[in-house]
């Protein structure tokens, strides 16, 4: 390649939507993993900055209100590889008074996001029952955003015995 | 070899009745973050990602998941019952591979009489 000015400038051009994307991937975006399977990932080491990225993400500057979600998670789990949650959230499922997305976070596992949950108005009650993995006995956190704008989170302490290794 | 998918709910119900549906898919939802003890090579991650479940066409319940699920994952949510019909539920792999599972559901109203989603005189 020559080195004159317009193939210079051309480069420059080329590069700049380059840092922008890198820029947005890099800021702890909840979907930032979904190429995991082909860039071949090892992590066991949680990352709380990152964590609070997630979080952070997720909130964006918006207000958050009490006594929306109900998490029911046992206290001590004996298994980290299966650890039963069942969340409900308080709503009447009605006009604009339905959850978009429920996130559902473990705080100090590896990959902190676990799941998230789409509903629709259709659905009688949001409310859902799984099983998830935990790594150590940490926050599990849910994060409801409701279509109107609102936001619930609610956080419960889990005792793992045995961790799992996710 | 064919892995076991399983989906289960009321199968007569009510008008206006809210139903819990359960779902089960056998998966051994693989992380990526375990290696073999023996020669330290990765286990490539294999996981089920995208749950999506159909009431009568229209897309009622979606679900995202990391490698944060358990394996063998079982998922219970809730449908409200207007009408009969068909109750699909669709897993979808990390790499593309789509396994369904269906159900007939079965409304009836005050009658006894079954609201069929379209009316129809023979």
């Amino acid at each position: 390649m020559n080195y004159t000015k317009r193939n210079i400038i051309k480069l420059f051009c080329m590069a700049i939507p380059l840092l922008l994307t890198r820029k947005v991937c890099a800021d702890g975006n909840p979907y930032r993993d979904r190429f995991q399977s082909y860039r071949q990932t090892f992590r066991i080491e949680p990352n709380k900055e990152e964590t609070e990225k997630i979080i952070k993400n997720i909130i964006r500057e918006r207000t958050i209100s009490k006594g929306l979600v109900l998490l029911d998670v046992p206290d001590t789990a004996e298994d980290g590889n299966v650890v039963p949650v069942h969340f409900k959230i308080n709503c009447s499922m009605k006009g604009n008074d339905f959850p978009k997305k429920v996130h559902v976070l473990g705080l100090e596992n590896p990959f902190p996001e676990i799941a998230t949950y789409e509903f629709f108005p259709e659905v009688g009650k949001a409310e859902v029952s799984f099983r998830c993995r935990m790594r150590k006995s940490s926050y599990l956190m849910i994060i409801a955003e409701m279509s109107d704008g609102r936001i619930g989170l609610e956080k419960k302490y889990v005792d793992v015995m045995l961790g799992a290794c996710s | 070899m064919e892995k076991l998918r399983r989906l289960k709910f009321k199968e007569l119900a009510k008008q206006g009745e809210v139903i819990q549906i359960k779902t089960l898919a056998e998966h051994n939802m693989e992380t990526g973050v375990r290696r073999d003890p023996d020669t330290g090579v990765i286990y490539p991650r294999l996981i089920i990602q995208k749950v999506t479940a159909k009431y009568n066409g229209v897309i009622v319940f979606k679900a995202n998941w990391f490698s944060g699920v358990s394996a063998n994952p079982y998922l219970a949510f809730f449908v409200t019952a207007k009408e009969s019909g068909l109750i699909e539920v669709e897993w979808k792999d990390d790499y593309g591979t789509v396994s369904y599972k269906r159900g007939y559901l079965k409304v009836t109203d005050k009658h006894n009489k079954e609201v069929l989603p379209v009316e129809y005189n023979i």
